[in-house]
């Protein structure tokens, strides 16, 4: 949740202090600070007020929804989350007809566009986890261009552990953060 | 201090100067910079970029330019750390399938994997010696924190599968570790002995969770 990279020098450091050091519009920091919701269900709006595809994924982004204080994960816009196995990137079996959806939704929608958020569990170290999310983003928009989706309209990011859709420390909420959501950006 | 941020909506890595108050965002037309450490004379940088779902480490000076690319494959290469003389850089790699400890020299060239035990070994932390690493392992679900040398062999459990146990930190005599745990619950920041593994403190209390420490290198006046 601590948007500094371990590394040598400075000093021991608590969440506190870095909020104090780093500023409060890190992210990872206002999750320390503020984030104290449990388990999650859907959300949200449909239709979505983004800024492009390079932008902040509009209201379905999950950051556009933590930073306005709502709940994240659930299928509350008008693509469906995927979910992947611990520490995996791979497209499971029975997601094909989510990304089959999603990606019908989108040929209807032609103008539209959509930013692919990967999201890992809590285990395992920051910095891993936004490269394992990055992994997640790009499998399932590699997985929408094979199903006719230019691959202009889709972009990626990845918020690694930090945007957690369920909070408790088991295995059922982990599996619901291992997931790929889909904003809606245009 | 080289810290990460989503505060441009997107991660990126900030080299900030904690003296006047400046800051410069690390920027790579190779992609994105997810993470990174910055060098024990403080003229480069390692990054981790990510581009299209892959992510390599490259050398950069510290405002940014790059001077070689040092992992090339197509997973995850991330959390660099670079030994006290500067020589040598020990990273996290899924090369081999799973997460696990490489060294390889700064100048470039071939990895060598030094972690063999366990599926998951990330977060390496040089010694102030330089001799060996402090990482943590994952074992039924939870980390534990190990050290081990340069040259491989069997690695040192140092804390004892309480909790979670994550982000070593050396002290500047490498007599001890920092590190954060769950063994309480919340994630709090523990001092342990690396000699006789026993927990000194805890340092941190309240509520809320608190995690990556970093030992000072200056113990004050």
């Amino acid at each position: 949740m601590i948007p500094v990279q371990c590394g040598r020098g400075g000093w021991v450091i608590s969440s506190s202090t870095i909020a104090k050091v780093v500023a409060v519009v890190s992210l990872g920091a206002m999750l320390a600070m503020g984030c104290s919701s449990k388990k999650t269900t859907g959300v949200n709006g449909a239709d979505a007020n983004g800024i492009g595809t390079n932008g902040v994924g509009g209201s379905d982004s999950s950051l556009e929804k933590f930073k306005n204080g709502g709940t994240l994960g659930g299928n509350g816009g008008p693509l469906s989350d995927i979910h992947f196995a611990y520490n995996e990137y791979t497209i499971e079996a029975q997601d094909g007809s989510v990304l089959r959806s999603n990606a019908s939704w989108l040929q209807t929608n032609g103008q539209s566009r959509v930013q692919v958020e990967g999201h890992c569990d809590e285990r395992g170290s920051e910095e891993y986890n936004i490269a394992l999310g990055a992994k997640r983003a790009q499998a399932a928009k590699d997985y929408l261009v094979t199903l006719g989706i230019p691959g202009s309209r889709i972009s990626t990011i990845s918020y690694g552990k930090e945007l957690p859709a369920c909070q408790d420390h088991d295995e059922s909420c982990w599996a619901q953060n291992r997931r790929d959501h889909f904003a809606v950006t245009q | 201090m080289l810290y990460l941020s989503y505060k441009s909506m997107e991660p990126a890595l900030y080299l900030a100067d904690l003296k006047d108050r400046r800051e410069a965002k690390i920027e790579s037309p190779r992609g994105r910079v997810i993470g990174g450490t910055i060098s024990p004379n403080g003229e480069q940088i390692v990054a981790a970029i990510e581009r299209g779902g892959t992510t390599n480490l490259y050398l950069l000076t510290r405002e940014g330019a790059e001077i070689r690319q040092l992992t090339d494959t197509n997973g995850i290469n991330v959390s660099p750390a670079i030994s006290p003389d500067g020589q040598t850089l020990a990273f996290t790699s899924d090369r081999s399938g799973n997460p696990q400890i490489y060294l390889m020299p700064l100048t470039g060239g071939a990895a060598k994997r030094i972690t063999f035990s366990g599926d998951y070994n990330t977060t390496p932390v040089f010694s102030p010696k330089g001799d060996k690493l402090a990482y943590q392992s994952r074992a039924s679900g939870r980390f534990d924190i190990f050290t081990i040398g340069l040259g491989g062999g069997e690695p040192v459990q140092i804390t004892d599968g309480n909790g979670s146990n994550e982000y070593p930190s050396w002290s500047p005599d490498g007599r001890y570790l920092a590190f954060s745990s769950t063994r309480e619950r919340r994630s709090r920041i523990y001092i342990i002995m690396v000699g006789n593994r026993k927990i000194i403190s805890a340092l941190t209390e309240g509520n809320g969770n608190d995690s990556c420490p970093v030992w000072s290198w200056w113990l004050g006046d």
